[in-house]
């Protein structure tokens, strides 16, 4: 399946290319001079992304706001990820928005508060809690896949002490 | 020091507030000491204040908003205090990065949304609501009625602009510019200006040679 970004990467004329991220100019923007951070493999959402990767693409993103800050001299940056087409995703690829902002430009309005009752906060917050004890453990890097084809290791029978103890006579 | 004039040192919280004399004639590691003290982050990272806390490491600190724009709102900051993202160390963003991935996939398994929505808004003008630095986490519903997170795409691109923003980008990068050959106009002026600078700096330098005689 053919994918936008993965064309427009493939299309040359990035930003930056460091063979992992890629940072590309938005074709469609809804300011100028806005751009994407993304990866070069196809990754459809941000979840699928390797941890190490993930954090790669976010400090990219972050020279990549420094950079529209400086060369366009605007006020102010937004980095946005939309994840899922609930979410107002529109490639099926994941990447961040970095947005160049002005004061008064309108993009990316304040949202309406939703008001939720003590009640309700404390069982969103329970079941988060729930999900977030997992967190902490992150791949540093991504790792080579177990190669199941290479012949075991021949363990030296006189020396390992699990097979000895077998042919000990009681 | 911009920062006090980019965000008011207000206390909300009941502490001994200086007049503002007293601010003027403060050294800038005083002022940072202060909004430090006043910082709604630093107040909950430090157990300050209370809050919904639904996750925390050495590192970073997330949060339930209280207004949120939809159930499982969350704001993720680190505990050091940071005004922009540019100050925040590279290892500790990519940790920020990292841990609001597992975040958004917290959310997405727990309250049962179909998406999220990672934002970070950098300076008032983007949106920047309290002085710390911070990544908000937004879960998302089909037909959530939340609007505020759509960009519109009626502005066209400008190679220009785009020219710069390669350039820059380049030059953090530390990227030998191979797209500068590509580039005719500005290349030309740039020398010139340093070449003056380096004059001009001579020049002073006489002079203050020259009050030694």
């Amino acid at each position: 399946m053919s994918c936008i970004i993965c064309d427009a990467i493939a299309g040359g004329n990035a930003l930056y290319d460091d063979g992992a991220v890629v940072v590309l100019l938005d074709e469609h923007p809804a300011a100028a001079g806005q751009s994407i951070v993304t990866t070069r493999r196809h990754f459809s959402i941000i979840e699928q992304v390797p941890d190490a990767l993930a954090g790669i693409l976010f400090s990219v993103a972050n020279r990549v706001s420094t950079a529209t800050f400086e060369a366009l001299g605007v006020q102010g940056t937004n980095l946005l990820v939309s994840n899922g087409i609930a979410a107002g995703q529109e490639a099926a690829h994941a990447l961040i928005t970095v947005v160049p902002r002005m004061q008064g430009d309108g993009l990316l309005p304040k949202w309406k508060p939703k008001q939720l009752s003590e009640e309700e906060m404390s069982t969103v917050e329970l079941m988060l809690k729930e999900q977030t004890k997992h967190i902490g453990a992150f791949e540093e890097e991504e790792k080579e896949p177990m190669n199941l084809d290479a012949p075991p290791k021949q363990l030296e029978k006189e020396d390992d002490y699990l097979l000895r103890q077998l042919r000990r006579i009681p | 020091m911009t920062h006090r004039f980019l965000y008011p040192v207000v206390s909300e919280h009941g502490w001994p507030m200086p007049t503002e004399d007293e601010l003027k004639n403060m050294p800038p590691e005083q002022i940072a000491e202060l909004q430090k003290q006043n910082c709604i982050c630093c107040l909950i990272s430090g157990k300050k204040v209370q809050a919904k806390v639904v996750y925390e490491d050495a590192q970073c600190v997330a949060v339930l908003e209280i207004n949120p724009a939809n159930p499982g709102h969350m704001l993720l900051f680190p505990r050091e205090h940071y005004l922009i993202m540019p100050q925040v160390p590279e290892d500790v963003l990519r940790h920020l990065f990292q841990v609001s991935k597992h975040l958004s996939q917290a959310a997405l398994r727990a309250l049962q949304v179909e998406g999220t929505n990672i934002t970070v808004a950098n300076g008032a003008a983007a949106g920047q609501r309290v002085p710390h630095f911070m990544v908000e986490i937004i879960p998302r519903k089909a037909h959530d009625g939340l609007s505020a997170f759509a960009l519109p795409q009626g502005m066209a691109t400008d190679e220009k602009l785009a020219r710069l923003l390669r350039r820059r980008i380049h030059e953090l990068f530390g990227i030998p510019d191979a797209v500068e050959a590509e580039v005719v106009e500005k290349p030309q002026k740039k020398p010139k200006k340093k070449e003056e600078k380096e004059s001009r700096e001579e020049v002073s330098l006489n002079d203050i040679a020259d009050l030694f005689k």
